[in-house]
């Protein structure tokens, strides 16, 4: 069974310990959700899970072949136009051009911009724009775990909704797996199984949450109401130092 | 394809527009020569009209271009010896910490060296001949260069690498689309600011140290006090320098750094 594992993971910056120890486990085709206070090591953790850093002490084992992430600010090429931005992936998977620009076109188109919008460069298109593009390149390569960190904070409300659509459409469309870090507990809950809230500092898991709810999701009252539920939770309380309810 | 040709015409057409403010502010320094060759005549300040008449006399002649042929050929040798060095020293010296913390000291010291000092040791290493003019114009643009490589090195951030990381760029395609993109765009303004210099350079040089090229034609006009003629010779150098500016340098600066552009 491919999975993510992490055992006992902690993270020291100099003599600081930011993180752990810290234990968890994703499933193939499982979506997680990080949520809690700045500074409990979220990205941290993210960072740990995508290989980008080496954790000071524990076990990671990463099952998984394809990961990508999708960053918190787009990190566009800026002398790249945007269709070879969303291609990069296959670029570096030696697909030929041609049929690496086709399907970088056939992605974007997906995601809401125009065949203009493509041939500019990231300097000339809105914020918007440029995190379609990043999520589209994220995607492209079709992972089997998708990384997101906090990649849909900055963007407006329907836009917002509209890459969800997508992300989820794409998510059932290849039962690809995902781990994301959010401030937003509506989000989670509409996009994840699992919630699980980090907190204190050095950062540990406080508390985990299961949704549920798989086919509700799209309903604004049950996305209320699970939220109200999560947020009366006092361990979630505690972790985002909120008084208790 | 038409919205290609259509996006060439234009951006043609913009770059032309924009030549309106050049062509003015070059107008206004003619004017401003004309009024001070008014005021401390011809012997002093040969007006424009008559340097640039002596000019086109003299390139009907095969002497000068002979000499701008030679000038040209130390000049680019001269540059094109700093732009490889500096720009692959620097680069391999700001892939380094330690490296590039000992060059910099060692590039502020060559920086401060003015090219007249060079050339007197020049002298003394390469006598009369192309390699004195070579030399110093090669010492004069390195640490140009050394220092844009160097810095668009430095400046690769860990946001780039990360990227690379995440989807797995092979290495060729690391240095081919992310880090060379970046430390491009410093090293083209250093590049063209070295052009520059070594055209000066190269005049200063050969005025002390050779008997052809530009540089020991003005020394010659000089010692004849020939007003005109310097200046005409001056003129030349300053029309050739705006010509390889505006004629090469600019449209690529605008072609390789479109992305700096927001449309």
């Amino acid at each position: 069974m491919t999975r993510l594992t992490m055992h006992e993971i902690s993270q020291n910056f100099a003599t600081r310990r930011v993180l752990g120890p810290v234990s968890m486990t994703l499933e193939q085709g499982e979506a997680v959700a990080l949520v809690g206070p700045s500074g409990s090591g979220k990205t941290t953790l993210l960072n740990i899970a995508a290989g980008l850093l080496i954790p000071s002490e524990g076990v990671l084992r990463n099952d998984f072949a394809k990961p990508t992430l999708m960053f918190q600010q787009p990190r566009l090429l800026p002398w790249k136009t945007a269709l070879d931005n969303i291609a990069l992936g296959l670029k570096a998977r030696g697909v030929p051009g041609n049929e690496r620009q086709f399907q970088a076109q056939e992605i974007g188109l997906q995601l809401g911009l125009s065949e203009e919008d493509l041939l500019k460069y990231p300097a000339a298109l809105s914020g918007g724009m440029q995190s379609r593009v990043a999520l589209a390149r994220a995607l492209l390569p079709q992972p089997d775990l998708l990384l997101l960190d906090e990649a849909f904070s900055a963007l407006d409300i329907g836009l917002k909704a509209e890459l969800y659509r997508y992300l989820q459409q794409a998510i059932s469309d290849t039962g690809c797996s995902l781990l994301m870090i959010t401030h937003d507990p509506a989000e989670a809950m509409r996009l994840v199984d699992r919630i699980i809230v980090l907190g204190g500092n050095p950062g540990h898991i406080c508390y985990e949450f299961h949704t549920g709810g798989h086919n509700q999701r799209q309903q604004q009252n049950w996305l209320l109401e699970r939220t109200r539920d999560f947020l009366g939770i006092a361990a979630v309380r505690a972790a985002f130092h909120l008084e208790p309810a | 394809m038409a919205s290609l040709v259509h996006r060439a015409t234009s951006a043609c057409f913009n770059y032309l527009w924009s030549g309106w403010g050049a062509a003015s502010s070059l107008l206004l320094f003619f004017a401003a020569w004309q009024l001070a060759a008014d005021i401390f005549g011809p012997l002093v300040l040969p007006q424009p009209l008559h340097a640039i008449n002596r000019l086109w006399e003299l390139l009907h002649h095969a002497t000068p271009w002979h000499d701008i042929a030679v000038t040209a050929r130390r000049a680019i040798s001269g540059f094109v010896l700093s732009l490889l060095a500096g720009s692959v020293l620097g680069i391999g010296a700001g892939m380094s910490m330690t490296t590039s913390m000992l060059s910099r000291p060692v590039i502020t010291v060559l920086m401060g060296i003015p090219p007249v000092a060079w050339l007197i040791l020049a002298l003394l290493w390469f006598g009369m001949g192309d390699g004195t003019p070579v030399f110093t114009v090669f010492i004069a643009c390195f640490p140009i260069i050394f220092l844009g490589a160097l810095q668009g090195t430095r400046t690769l951030d860990g946001q780039l690498k990360e990227v690379a990381l995440v989807f797995r760029i092979p290495m060729t395609m690391r240095w081919k689309d992310l880090y060379l993109p970046h430390i491009f765009s410093y090293l083209f303004p250093a590049w063209s600011s070295a052009l520059g210099m070594s055209w000066k350079i190269v005049v200063m040089a050969e005025l002390l140290s050779t008997d052809d090229g530009i540089g020991a034609a003005l020394a010659v006009s000089r010692s004849h006090l020939d007003s005109v003629t310097s200046m005409a010779w001056i003129l030349a150098l300053i029309s050739t320098l705006l010509a390889v500016e505006y004629i090469l340098l600019e449209p690529l600066k605008r072609h390789v750094e479109a992305w700096r552009e927001i449309s």
